[in-house]
């Protein structure tokens, strides 16, 4: 890595770790290797949310150029939200690609992405199904991105009972259940519909 | 300024002044044959005569147009040097922009040139288009 992009970012790092940003704003790094191309980051799901009382981790990779390039920046925790692939934890946002500046931060980033948690951009998805979902069945998305946040994000929400029910029928035949939540979330819990997607 | 100050009772050789109690003893005797030292005698209210030998002098430096702020791409002061630098000053001086944002010379130039800027570079700050101020 350059020096400019080491240097800048032993100080970004301190910039979150000193800021005790964890208890106001609820975002946190962890540096993973010494050359500091490799973070974790942190960030507490918004409260009001569907994400409320969820922790989702973030994989950061540091570009050789940073930071004249964006870092590349993915949901690890599983996420139900329109502008993440729920398959992948790919991020659909803008600053993360053309409208990166190099004024920006690791910290920056993760305020960027933490206010995208509170408003996602269903007109401009990176995980088409869940946009859909989320302009046609406002209820049905809530309560997926609440499970979500129950099942990967360690939430504290009471699970859903009727959710819950379905997924360990399709447990029951054999399904991991990590797949069993994403085919039934992407078919509206519709259980027959996600049992002839998973069997045909 | 950190003036290095000898006192008369020193007994150092170089010693250029002493108490005038003590100007009978034969080893002071010698110093004072020697060619004394150009100082710079002091005014003190003590006994003491104090010649001023060495100054360090320490100078502190700002450019005009940087204000309080660090460079938004690197980071540092602007009176440090940007990361791509050993030294400070000339060698790696500020630009300000139309926008009234400065940054140093070489951070700015590096993200002008990043290839997501072409053909016309924004300033990372405000987005405006980038243009030195004259």
């Amino acid at each position: 890595m350059s020096n400019i992009a080491f240097n800048r970012l032993q100080r970004e790092c301190k910039e979150v770790v000193t800021n005790s940003e964890i208890s106001e704003t609820g975002i946190m790094i962890e540096i993973l290797n010494e050359n500091l191309t490799e973070i974790k980051g942190h960030i507490r799901g918004p409260p009001d949310t569907p994400y409320a009382g969820g922790m989702f981790d973030l994989d950061i990779k540091i570009p050789e150029q940073y930071p004249f390039s964006p870092p590349s920046v993915k949901f690890a925790t599983k996420i139900w939200h329109p502008n993440v692939s729920s398959q992948t934890g790919v991020i659909c946002l803008d600053i993360l690609k053309d409208q990166w500046a190099a004024s920006l931060t690791l910290r920056t980033v993760l305020l960027s992405i933490q206010a995208l948690m509170c408003t996602a951009e269903p007109k401009d998805p990176q995980d088409a199904v869940v946009a859909k979902q989320y302009m046609d069945k406002p209820q049905v998305f809530k309560a997926t991105a609440e499970y979500w946040t129950l099942k990967f994000a360690k939430g504290t929400l009471p699970v859903n009972a009727d959710y819950q029910a379905r997924v360990d029928k399709l447990k029951d035949m054999g399904v991991r259940e990590e797949e069993a939540i994403s085919v039934l979330s992407c078919n509206n819990w519709d259980l027959n519909r996600a049992t002839v997607y998973i069997f045909s | 300024m950190e003036p290095e100050i000898n006192s008369g009772t020193s007994d150092e050789s170089e010693t250029q002044q002493n108490m005038s109690d003590e100007t009978n003893s034969p080893e002071q005797k010698v110093v004072r044959e020697r060619k004394p030292l150009v100082g710079i005698p002091l005014e003190s209210s003590t006994r003491l005569k104090i010649a001023v030998k060495k100054l360090h002098v320490c100078g502190e430096w700002k450019w005009l147009q940087g204000g309080e702020d660090t460079c938004g791409i690197c980071r540092m002061e602007f009176e440090s040097a940007c990361n791509m630098c050993k030294f400070p000053g000339d060698d790696c001086p500020l630009v300000v922009g139309t926008c009234r944002h400065a940054f140093h010379r070489h951070c700015i130039e590096k993200w002008i040139a990043a290839p997501s800027n072409q053909p016309r570079a924004q300033c990372p700050l405000c987005r405006q288009d980038w243009q030195i101020a004259d």
